[in-house]
């Protein structure tokens, strides 16, 4: 990974592309990457459909190589959601393939004169640009079957479905999967929109006679990996829990412990819960049966397995298996208690290329306001079926929860900087309340899981109904994630990782050993540090004060069933995260 | 195992009500004992808690969890113990919602979750 690829599209004479080195941006990777370019490039003040925004795709640290788990991959820009520095990460095949052909970014810059949509190919001699009308308006499915036609069964692709397409502010970017599948997407922020406005509808990435990237020391490479991996497997909830019933186990755990979003975050229990659990999940799967039913990767070189294949009730393939955020926002958050219509909602999102949580979030607002029913699986779905057709009321869902809520005059609408909140109820579980409200991202639970130490008692135990010891976990967590962020591994790691000092160690002996590095963890700790700090600085270039660091006024209000608690961290508090 | 002491448990509550409403101490020596319990205990009035196991727990999960006897003030501990759940394999417990511990005593009517170590996101 020593150079970047920038593709320019605004060339009077159609879109440009040059290869570069790195220069100033030697060394990193993932959202290291993404938001040392974004802060670097883009105006902050910019609007994000416009030529001065940038996209940019960037594998973790590791991809590429034979670490475990590095599959990761980071999509930046400004975003059309939050109109903030975003982050979206997924898994999926073209992380590896980027990276073993060398590229450490992809950035998309400027915008086409035309509208039109264009495909661009890269592989070991470089990219290759071309329009072509004939992708206009494709779902993500049927885009990457014709990729696959022209392109053969090996290529991995990054694509918008027709939501990116329309630029709406949900838009996701999906990756292709093991089974060249569009299954894995960079949902969050409407990164989908902003690939929508440089024109570009599918990367094919073709990494053909590219080889494995090889580990400056392979001795300690081998060995640190090997060390990761026993760290890993010997953890409970990455070596068993994860792969027996997917990152779903988590419906029961919330439900239990009172802060469930139910009904759009009106209380924090759902009487469903047990019929959409990702034990229910599991069971369903394993009848089904199928290749890949329950346990399987999203991408080679995962050895946690979280994920699975849906299969309808014919045994034909439907989707992935649908993830906890996703069972939630279409399930308990909308009332709805149908595996198989939350599989069919997932995988139309999927088609239509829109972040899950982000639809969930919305369509349970639409509910509230009366256009739908609390409970209607089938008035769900043909609120989605507006979105992928682009008639007005779908181009208004497809914008998020927070227009959704504008335009039909609800005001409980659960976003932070307009993003929408997933799927922990900030009042019951208030370390990730503290995340949410900070995060330069918008309300996001990846951004720092204090999920994990408020409800799993994973790296300790903080008590989730009190106020207290929040904002630090919630900082020391935002910190350690936006550095596992660089490394393209998977977030997951994070379990064993925290309690696990010699896992801990094995990573970093494992990006040592890689790069011929010696960071220690304070070095790791550094990185996360400045990640955030420049994040943090592009928001506030763009506007953003700590006005915009606060949970929705009526989260401070409202008392949440079971616990009858409201969200009760200071603003004081609030404001001390970002001291460091 | 598990079934044995249901079976006990809910005779003995049917009993127990018998004894109250006759004050008979001839029916109480026909009650079923249940280990554990004392002479003392069995007049203890035995109430239900709703229990719920999850994951990979959830092959101990008895058919009347939603109204499961137990004896006031019995631990969470004790409670698994009897039910044949290895404490080991044990790490999250809830109580309406709360978390507790093997060592948090039950008064009745309490809601009860158990789980194995999990995770996702
Ligand atoms: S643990 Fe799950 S999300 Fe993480 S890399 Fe593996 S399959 Fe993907």
């Amino acid at each position: 990974m020593d150079k970047i690829l920038r593709i320019n599209m605004s060339g009077a004479d159609g879109p440009q592309w040059a290869i570069e080195p790195l220069g100033a941006y030697a060394g990193l990777g993932g959202r290291a990457m993404t938001s040392t370019v974004v802060a670097a490039e883009v105006p902050p003040t910019c609007h994000p459909l416009s030529a001065e925004n940038k996209l940019v795709i960037a594998p973790g640290l590791l991809s590429g190589s034979a670490a475990a788990m590095s599959g990761r991959i980071s999509v930046g820009c400004k975003s059309p959601l939050t109109g903030g520095i975003k982050e979206a990460n997924a898994g999926g095949q073209p992380s590896q393939m980027l990276a073993r052909l060398g590229y450490a970014a992809l950035i998309l810059e400027g915008a086409p004169q035309e509208d039109t949509p264009y495909k661009v190919v890269i592989n070991k001699d470089g990219a290759f640009i071309s329009a072509d009308n004939s992708l206009r308006m494709l779902g993500n499915y049927d885009l990457v079957e014709k990729m696959k036609a022209e392109f053969g069964g090996k290529v991995g692709c990054i694509s918008i479905g027709q939501a990116g397409e329309m630029k709406l502010a949900a838009a996701s970017i999906a990756f292709s999967d093991m089974e060249q599948r569009p299954t894995r997407h960079a949902g969050r922020g409407g990164v989908g929109a902003v690939m929508g406005a440089k024109g570009v509808k599918v990367i094919v990435v073709d990494d053909a006679g590219a080889p494995m990237r090889p580990p400056k020391d392979p001795v300690a490479f081998k060995a640190a990996n090997k060390a990761f991996v026993a760290g890993l497997r010997k953890h409970p909830v990455t070596g068993q829990g994860l792969p027996a019933y997917g990152t779903n186990v988590l419906t029961n755990v919330v439900n239990e412990a009172g802060g469930y979003p139910t009904r759009n975050f009106q209380t924090g229990q759902f009487e469903g819960a047990s019929r959409i659990s990702g034990e229910a999940l599991a069971e369903l799967e394993n009848n089904r049966g199928g290749e890949g039913s329950a346990t399987h990767g999203c991408h080679r070189g995962c050895v946690i397995r979280c994920s699975g294949t849906f299969y309808d009730k014919n045994g034909r393939f439907l989707t992935k298996q649908p993830e906890y955020e996703t069972v939630w926002a279409h399930g308990g958050n909308c009332g709805i208690d149908d595996l198989d219509a939350i599989a069919q909602l997932d995988r139309m999102d999927d088609d239509f290329g829109l972040d899950t949580i982000e639809m969930g979030a919305t369509i349970a607002v639409a509910m509230e306001s009366g256009i739908a029913q609390f409970g209607d699986a089938q008035g769900a779905i043909r609120l989605l079926e507006e979105v992928g057709k682009g008639t007005p009321l779908g181009r208004i869902l497809g914008s998020g929860a927070a227009v959704t809520g504008k335009v039909f005059g609800v005001e409980r609408v659960p976003v932070v900087k307009g993003q929408s909140m997933p799927a922990y109820d900030p009042r019951a579980v208030k370390g990730i309340g503290v995340t949410y409200a900070t995060t330069p991202m918008g309300a996001d639970h990846t951004a720092g899981y204090a999920v994990a130490t408020n409800l799993l008692s994973i790296g300790g135990q903080v008590d989730p109904l009190s106020p207290k010891g929040q904002v630090e976990l919630s900082r020391n967590l935002q910190i350690a994630t936006a550095a596992i962020d660089a490394t393209g591994m998977c977030l997951f790691i994070a379990f064993p990782i925290l309690d696990q000092p010699d896992t801990f160690q094995s990573l970093l002996d494992l990006i040592n050993g890689f790069a011929g590095l010696s960071m220690t963890a304070d070095d790791v700790t550094a990185l996360g540090r400045t990640i955030l700090k420049q994040e943090r600085e592009f928001n506030s270039a763009a506007g953003f004060t700590k006005s915009h660091d606060r949970l929705p006024e009526y989260l401070s209000k409202e008392a949440l069933a079971p616990h009858g608690v409201v969200f009760d961290v200071s603003d004081q508090a609030l404001d001390e995260v970002y001291n460091f | 195992m598990d079934w044995q002491f249901h079976i006990s448990a809910v005779q003995c509550l049917v009993t127990h009500d018998i004894i109250h409403s006759a004050g008979k101490k001839q029916i109480h020596q026909n009650a079923t004992p249940i280990g554990g319990i004392s002479e003392e205990g069995m007049h203890t009035r035995l109430t239900t808690i709703d229990i719920r196991l999850f994951a990979t727990l959830s092959r101990f999960q008895p058919p009347d969890a939603t109204h499961y006897p137990v004896e006031p003030s019995i631990t969470v501990g004790e409670l698994l113990s009897r039910m044949g759940v290895p404490l080991t394999e044990v790490k999250l417990i809830f109580i309406n919602g709360v978390k507790g511990s093997p060592e948090t005593a039950l008064n009745g009517g309490e809601r009860v979750g158990i789980f194995p170590p999990v995770g996702g996101g």
